[in-house]
């Protein structure tokens, strides 16, 4: 009767266990923003009729959209119409391989401005689930920034971005290109490079467009 | 009888471990998508060696997870997985090694492919088992902790330059089901599929080599075996000295000198082969034997 009890105190306890301590990390909120909305996303484009569809249907790009920058400014799709081209980064302040390849996005934004393109990054952990800025965090996106060189100007996510373009891909950090009308005209670029191969990408996507 | 016997736990288990592989796993629109899943169950790991990053894996991997709070700026020690993984040592012990791990499975399935020179004794042996203490301290807990860029971030270094579950369950996968993926991989893809397809050819010849050597998780859960819940108990006086235990155990182990060793993974295979039954599993064999006493006295 003894050993019964034990064991039902020890599964119990377990059970206690299991519900553990909550609380998610910003990257975690950041994957159950994308993942939330991006089963939306991906639900609507398979299960509905053609009528409904033209009501829902979001577009994948950047063609109308409401954020701010890391400094609070507003910022629309129009930051894309003096460029031909702009090169769109996703990176997070957790994320050690984006933060390895800020520099060259810095060094590349500057020598390639005067031909007409630009470069823009996404961070996309300094929020809450509610969308509102943490101020520590933005601090620290403010430093990273400073310290790798990367300033050029940087988004926060909204709610209008994650359907048409973050529940895109899975990894960061994630680039592709937009025209002066912030559609995507580029495959979506996973993974930290080297400047050369960057160099190599914009020069390709120079030559497409 | 003992052989049959025997035959039917082996085969009692191997169904555990991909039923349980497959259950943990059913994700499948990640593999029709070569995506992720990232839903809530994710902040839950599950017991084995299990890559986050698989397509189908609906949980995440304790050491992984580990890893991935050690290195982080915002957070130290996890007391989350600490609490996860005393609990589950303490029931179970390295139980999750022989039933419960994937990358065991594929071991135990790879150990069955019939080859003319099985070695059952390794040079060196007693002191390779040491080496997976040194990778837990050193990749998983060390390294993580301290190496970190100018914005105190670390790295997973199990994760990323070893672990050969990951790279068969996840790397594969999603190199083969996702272009982003596919032109990301370069010399660190090489490098591990130098580990994981060395081990692969190792384990024909030699029984579950990761786990007696390499394993981090392995090494944790081995330190609870002797006080688990659910553990061997020994009758000396049933003892034979046959050594049919020993010649069974493909983890090369003495049973009846320690029935709880932590390099036992529970398989059963020496309480099955052993013809006196005085090797059995606490607290289920117990129980029993106590129940039946207790009806006969009263």
């Amino acid at each position: 009767m003894r050993k019964k009890f034990t064991i039902l105190f020890v599964l119990l306890l377990s059970l206690l266990l299991i519900t553990g301590c909550g609380g998610s990390t910003p990257e975690e909120q950041a994957d159950e923003l994308v993942q939330n909305v991006g089963e939306e996303q991906t639900d609507e484009e398979t299960g509905i009729s053609d009528e409904e569809q033209i009501n829902d249907q979001v577009s994948i790009g950047l063609t109308s959209f409401d954020t701010a920058d890391l400094y609070g400014e507003e910022v629309n799709e129009s930051i894309f119409q003096d460029y031909s081209l702009t090169l769109v980064n996703v990176w997070g302040t957790f994320c050690g391989p984006c933060l390895e390849e800020m520099p060259y996005l810095g060094e590349l934004h500057e020598e390639y401005e005067p031909q007409g393109i630009n470069v823009v990054g996404i961070v996309i952990d300094i929020q809450d689930e509610d969308l509102k800025v943490d101020e520590d965090q933005r601090e620290l996106a403010k430093e990273i920034v400073q310290d790798t060189g990367a300033e050029y100007t940087h988004l926060v996510i909204s709610e209008d971005m994650i359907d048409s373009v973050l529940s895109q891909f899975d990894a960061i950090p994630a680039s592709f290109f937009v025209d002066s009308d912030g559609n995507i005209v580029s495959e979506f670029y996973i993974g930290s490079k080297s400047k050369e191969e960057w160099v190599d990408i914009i020069e390709e996507n120079i030559n497409k467009n | 009888m003992a052989k049959l016997f025997r035959k039917s736990r082996e085969h009692l288990r191997t169904w555990v471990q991909v039923g349980f592989a497959v259950i943990t796993n059913g994700y499948i629109k990640g593999f029709a998508e070569g995506r992720i899943y990232t839903g809530s169950s994710k902040s839950f790991c599950v017991p084995g060696l299990n890559c986050y990053s698989c397509p189908g894996a609906l949980g995440s991997c304790p050491i992984g997870a580990v890893q991935a709070v050690l290195a982080s700026r915002n957070f130290g020690v996890s007391l989350y997985l600490t609490g996860v993984f005393m609990m589950i040592g303490a029931l179970l012990g390295r139980f999750v090694c022989g039933w419960l791990c994937p990358f065991g499975l594929v071991q135990d399935l790879l150990h069955r492919i019939p080859f003319r020179r099985k070695i059952t004794k390794v040079k060196g042996d007693r002191y390779l088992r040491y080496v997976k203490y040194g990778i837990l301290l050193v990749f998983v807990i060390l390294l993580p902790m301290f190496v970190v860029d100018a914005f105190g971030q670390g790295a997973p270094w199990f994760c990323q330059w070893i672990c050969p579950s990951g790279t068969l369950f996840a790397g594969w996968p999603l190199v083969f089901l996702n272009s982003g993926i596919r032109q990301a991989i370069g010399l660190l893809f090489a490098w591990k599929n130098l580990i994981l397809f060395g081990l692969i050819l190792l384990s024909i010849v030699v029984y579950r080599p990761f786990c007696k050597y390499l394993c981090p998780l392995g090494a944790i859960y081995g330190l609870f075996n002797p006080i688990a819940f659910y553990r061997f108990r020994f009758e000396e006086n049933k003892c034979t000295n046959c050594h049919d235990c020993h010649t069974a155990c493909k983890m090369n182990l003495h049973v009846n000198e320690k029935p709880n060793n932590m390099e036992c993974i529970r398989c059963g295979d020496c309480l099955a082969v052993c013809k006196t039954k005085a090797i059995s599993k606490v607290p289920l064999d117990v129980m029993k034997k106590n129940d039946i006493i207790n009806r006969i006295s009263g």
